[in-house]
């Protein structure tokens, strides 16, 4: 009888030992840590462009690929990417990449007291065009141009086979960044590419 | 702690049960971080998850195209197909096993409010109250369609130039309602 109890006792606590002890890591691993808004997905810049617009720049064109760049609620940014050829070709005229940025909690003195300030997705947008501009990505170098959306930058370079000529541009409005390259005969109509990204950004708001 | 301070604490009735309890916590700790880590917890819910190409009905999907993942697993699963002009398609499936249904729903109202940069939020017909999807129209449909069941979440997106937005979105909520029942 005493030997029973003795091993029942060691058993008892051990059991709920094991209850406390997995018990603890379920709530800590599903309980729902602080978490920064939801950013909201772009639509598609392909969908977003209005086609006479469009045509300006890649005339009568047809989807060649598109994809999401990141799935919806779970990261603090969120994008969407197309690319577009005249009709019958298979070489890309124009790739769009739309990206809104959201906003973003972070801990402003590492090491210190804990002190989260929370960066609203329009100075983080700002942070990543900065960045793009000194960035020495093809095809080229950005440079600023004045009077497009919130900040704008363009370069001409070539594309990835160092022949085809093609032109960049990154236009921010608010926390918005749009990437647009136009390539081949595309690389040519600037302006109407300008008035295209500017379009795209005011519909994406 | 040495070896001989354990040996003089196991030696007592007290000692043995705080041993007992001691050991208890750290293997019952263990035992669930393992059990989440293989995709054997939560209880209740599918061990394996089956890959997502068949059930979504790829190949109706997106006639002519390629697969480029099919993969199951005891975490997640997923699908990934798309096909080329001239009619320019592309269909994504996947499901994730959270941790817990809390985690999951969480998750899953965090991805309806996001959806809702895409046009208006609706709830698809005959996929329960926990599924939203949304659809961006224009010259590319492309229909996100989000589900949870239990701790598990499904998320199928499905664009194609050949169809209005309207089929776009029917064909894409089918196919969610595939993959659901699969699981």
């Amino acid at each position: 009888m005493g030997s029973f109890l003795r091993v029942g006792s060691v058993a008892g606590a051990t059991a709920v030992g094991l209850v406390l002890g997995g018990g603890a890591v379920y709530a800590v691993s599903g309980g729902s840590a602080e978490e920064d808004d939801p950013v909201r997905a772009v639509r598609s810049p392909c969908n977003l462009a209005a086609r006479e617009l469009l045509d300006d720049v890649v005339p009568d064109p047809v989807v060649l690929s598109s994809s999401r760049l990141a799935e919806p609620g779970s990261e603090w940014w969120t994008g969407a990417d197309c690319a577009l050829a005249p009709k019958g070709a298979s070489e890309r005229a124009l790739t769009l990449r739309l990206e809104r940025v959201g906003p973003r909690s972070e801990d402003v003195e590492p090491g210190k007291k804990r002190k989260i300030v929370v960066r609203p997705g329009t100075e983080e947008a700002r942070s990543r065009f900065d960045a793009a501009l000194s960035e020495r990505s093809r095809p080229c170098a950005l440079q600023v141009v004045p009077g497009l959306g919130d900040q704008a930058a363009a370069c001409e370079g070539t594309d990835y086979d160092d022949e085809t000529p093609a032109y960049r541009l990154l236009v921010r409005r608010g926390d918005l960044l749009l990437n647009a390259v136009g390539t081949g005969e595309a690389a040519r109509r600037r302006e109407p590419l300008r008035r295209l990204a500017v379009s795209v950004l005011e519909a994406a708001r | 702690m040495s070896q001989a301070s354990l040996r003089e604490l196991a030696s007592t009735q007290t000692g043995r049960i705080v041993l007992g309890l001691f050991g208890g916590v750290t293997v019952g700790a263990l035992t669930v971080i393992v059990g989440q880590i293989s995709g054997l917890l939560p209880l209740g819910e599918p061990r394996t998850l089956p890959a997502p190409c068949r059930p979504a009905s790829v190949h109706a999907l997106v006639p002519g195209g390629t697969v480029v993942r099919n993969d199951g697993g005891r975490t997640s699963a997923e699908c990934g197909a798309m096909a080329e002009p001239p009619r320019p398609a592309r269909l994504e499936v996947m499901v994730e096993k959270a941790w817990s249904s809390g985690r999951a729903e969480a998750d899953h109202r965090r991805g309806c409010a996001s959806l809702a940069g895409l046009g208006p939020v609706g709830r698809p017909p005959g996929l329960g109250d926990v599924a939203c999807a949304a659809t961006d129209r224009g010259v590319l449909p492309e229909t996100t369609v989000l589900v949870r069941r239990g701790a598990l979440r499904v998320t199928v997106r499905y664009a194609s130039a050949a169809k209005d937005a309207a089929s776009v979105e029917r064909d894409a909520v089918a196919a969610a309602r595939r993959v659901t029942a699969s699981l």
